[in-house]
């Protein structure tokens, strides 16, 4: 009898062993995205004066946007993914910083994210965290969130304050202003315990009134349901690059 | 004989009264029996996940507090029900409009609230997908509530009774977005109707008269394509060809898809109560049930794009039309209109009519010890009160034990005067427990307490006060008005700087905040 308890007592602890062991070969580690809003190439200033293509002034009051499905690719094609969503607000400087806790060590060639909330997150219900409809990026009259908004004044808009204001979003059709961001490392990006990633990203505000639209403040002060929505989202399509050391 | 006869009946209607009085619940508290999902026969799945957020005692309790308090407005104005009526099924009754914040009128007439877990979409665009997020787009809307979820949030955060209400129905009092709507739509998801006469037809519980008959077959024939029984919608979106409002210029869904097709196409609502949840259509223009029925006899595809289901128009004749209002009016169902847990919680005091529970015929009991020993068993639980707070958890929980107890008795010699104990306990449990629904709120207090309380709080204002005698008014909108003669002979109205309600079932007074 004893002995039979022995056998199963020692067999155990080698099924716990191995698990940890298991465990232990892939080891995870952090990786850090930081996202820096720029207007072209200068790091954006709240309320200082910029001007866009068309060579008009204005100043940015307020930039947000969504971030989600990050992915990093591997060689392999073991890539990580997350299904966290995280919102970037100019007005918050954490909000800026990502970190990612449990991405496998590795090589990794490059970052894939959304800029928007996919549809998924639109149709279930009630969110929380960055998805909070408390955060300000929610249209309640019809449900869904605002992927981006870029608020700020300008002397060429007509509308009362000379402000403009871009609040943008649609996750079905016929619009859809979620787009898929990829961005190739320069080289194959190494994480390990013991030399954590880090990714710096430009966000350049000036791109979401340019290429292939340029926005006349004029014109079109204002886009804040899916009307025109799909332009400004073209726009904001090629606002993300690497800030590579 | 008669005399005994009579006997039998007083003393037997004395029992009944007593069990009723034992039972004496006020309306607003609500058991777990009264937030129990039951699909009606015949309704199909609902869209909204129950599972994912179920209806507690506490959180339907909150939803329904939240849903009829006008502090979910920018200036304390308007609550959910200033424009859903419990008696226009939860629409608004004779208001084409209704009134918002500062008595602004809006553009769409306020639709009915039932059944709503059987909508896929919500609002006549069917802008809003999903029940949980359908009360931000009013409180939030400039010419309804005008608030801010987050102002909102914060009104409620700084008020003691939500926080504790809170506290009680998701066990964490800080309160979040995701707490106070999951709290609406668990009052919201039990709206439901299901009860009408017509229902009652179907089950083969009711009959309708030949006129009514006459309707229903007419209803059949021209409208139940897109009022599909037996929800009375299909949830569809259709152009029923009254035309573009000249002066709203609401073009219905397609402010929501921007599709051309969509233009003028509005929800097609459901007609149950149709009969006090006038007036019509999604601007509210008809305000009888006859103009609705003119509409669309006389309506041809032609006209306004109307749906194509409408090219035919209907022939009716006068009493054609007086047989089809007459079957509309049988989907008005009074249980729902009436059901005491939807009602305004603000008033406190009532006493339901008595309900008679029916008896089996079970054999009478040969040993009768056995009913003492329960009786004993009964009495000896005492509750227990510690540092001021009864202990009501441990208490109900020890009186249940007994009536299962009986229960596992009866289940092997059936007898009616156990089971008639054992009703009794229940009832008597039950009250119980419906007061340490009310005691989750507050600690009892003597009134002569409120006084003494306001009495010292005076005097560490007023040095020179000599209070000779202070007596207790009724409360006021903040607590409670203490009436003050002071030495000089000078007489004043103090209010009780803290929340004080009265408690109804155990008839004494109830201190929201501890810290007077």
């Amino acid at each position: 009898m004893n002995s039979v308890k022995k056998i199963i007592i020692s067999s155990v602890c080698i099924a716990v062993l191995a698990v940890i062991l298991s465990f232990k070969s892939s080891q995870k580690t952090k990786v850090h995205i930081q996202f820096t809003n720029y207007v072209g190439n200068a790091i954006l200033e709240l309320d200082s004066t910029y001007k866009n293509e068309l060579g008009q002034a204005f100043t940015i009051a307020n930039f947000k946007y969504y971030i989600g499905n990050i992915c990093l690719k591997k060689i392999d094609g073991k890539n990580y993914t997350t299904q966290d969503y995280f919102l970037i607000n100019e007005h918050d400087d954490d909000s800026k910083q990502i970190t990612l806790n449990d991405v496998p060590e590795g090589n990794y060639t490059a970052i894939e994210f959304i800029i928007g909330v996919d549809s998924l997150h639109n149709c279930s219900g009630l969110q929380k965290g960055a998805l909070d409809p408390t955060n300000g990026m929610f249209w309640a009259w019809n449900t869904g969130y605002v992927f981006l908004k870029l608020d700020g004044q300008s002397p060429s808009s007509k509308s009362a304050g000379n402000i403009f204001e871009y609040h943008i979003g649609g996750y079905k059709k016929p619009i859809n202003s979620i787009r898929k961001i990829t961005l190739n490392f320069n080289s194959d990006k190494t994480v390990s315990s013991t030399t954590p990633l880090s990714v710096s990203i430009k966000a350049d505000a000036l791109e979401v009134l340019k290429t292939p639209t340029t926005i006349d403040f004029s014109k079109l002060p204002s886009v804040t349901d899916t009307r025109n929505a799909a332009t400004i989202a073209n726009n904001y399509m090629d606002m993300f690059s690497l800030l590579e050391k | 004989m008669k005399k005994s006869f009579l006997a039998i009946l007083f003393s037997l209607l004395g029992l009944v009264l007593l069990v009723s009085f034992i039972d004496n619940v006020p309306y607003f508290l609500i058991t777990k029996q009264d937030v129990v999902f039951k699909k009606p026969k015949g309704f199909p799945k609902p869209f909204y996940d129950l599972e994912k957020n179920k209806s507690t005692p506490a959180g339907f309790m909150l939803g329904r507090k939240l849903f009829y308090d006008p502090i979910l407005s920018k200036d304390n104005t308007v609550s959910c029900a200033t424009c859903h009526q419990q008696f226009a099924g939860f629409a608004h009754t004779d208001h084409s409009f209704s009134h918002g914040v500062y008595g602004l009128f809006g553009k769409r007439n306020a639709p009915a609230l039932q059944n709503l877990i059987w909508k896929d979409a919500f609002m006549v665009d069917g802008g809003v997908n999903h029940l949980d997020l359908q009360p931000i787009a009013p409180i939030t809307n400039h010419v309804e509530m005008d608030e801010t979820l987050i102002s909102v949030l914060k009104k409620l955060q700084q008020n003691k009774e939500y926080v504790a209400m809170f506290n009680y129905a998701f066990n964490d009092s800080i309160i979040t977005s995701d707490k106070f709507l999951k709290a609406i739509s668990q009052f919201l998801s039990l709206l439901i109707s299901a009860d009408s006469r017509y229902d009652r037809y179907m089950r083969g519980k009711d009959t309708l008269s030949k006129s009514e008959l006459n309707g229903l077959k007419l209803f059949k024939t021209n409208c139940s394509s897109c009022h599909k029984e037996p929800l009375f919608t299909d949830n569809s979106y259709r152009n029923n060809g009254i035309g573009i409002n000249p002066v709203l210029k609401d073009s219905g869904r397609f402010l929501i898809t921007r599709m051309p097709s969509d233009v003028m196409k509005f929800k097609v609502p459901s007609l149950r109560n149709i009969e006090v949840n006038y007036p019509y259509m999604h601007d509210g223009r008809f305000y009888s049930l006859k103009q609705v029925l003119n509409h669309y006899a006389k309506i041809s595809a032609s006209k306004n794009k109307a749906d194509t289901v409408l090219k035919q128009g209907m022939q009716l004749n006068e009493q054609d039309k007086t047989d089809f209002i007459a079957f509309l009016k049988t989907l008005t169902d009074k249980t729902f209109l009436h059901d005491k847990r939807f009602m305004d919680p603000g008033a406190y005091v009532y006493l339901p009519e008595p309900v008679v529970k029916k008896e089996k015929k079970m054999p009478a009991i040969k040993d009768k010890s056995i009913i003492e020993k329960y009786k004993n068993e009964w009495d000896l639980v005492q509750l227990i009160t510690i540092d001021g707070i009864p202990q009501y958890e441990s208490y109900i929980d020890k009186l249940d034990a007994i009536t299962q107890n009986i229960a596992k008795q009866i289940k092997n010699q059936p007898n009616t005067e156990l089971e008639n104990l054992r009703l009794k306990f229940i009832a008597s449990k039950k009250h119980k427990e419906a007061i340490k629904n009310y005691m989750i709120f507050g600690q009892p207090v003597s009134k002569d307490e409120i006084i003494k309380s306001c009495e010292k709080q005076l005097k560490s204002t007023i040095n020179e006060a000599v209070i000779i005698n202070s007596q207790l008014k009724e409360p006021s909108k903040k607590g409670w008005m203490v009436i003050i003669k002071y030495k000089s002979g000078n007489v004043s109205l103090k209010e009780a700087a803290f929340d004080v309600k009265y408690n109804p079932i155990e008839k004494n007074y109830v201190v929201l905040n501890t810290n007077y």
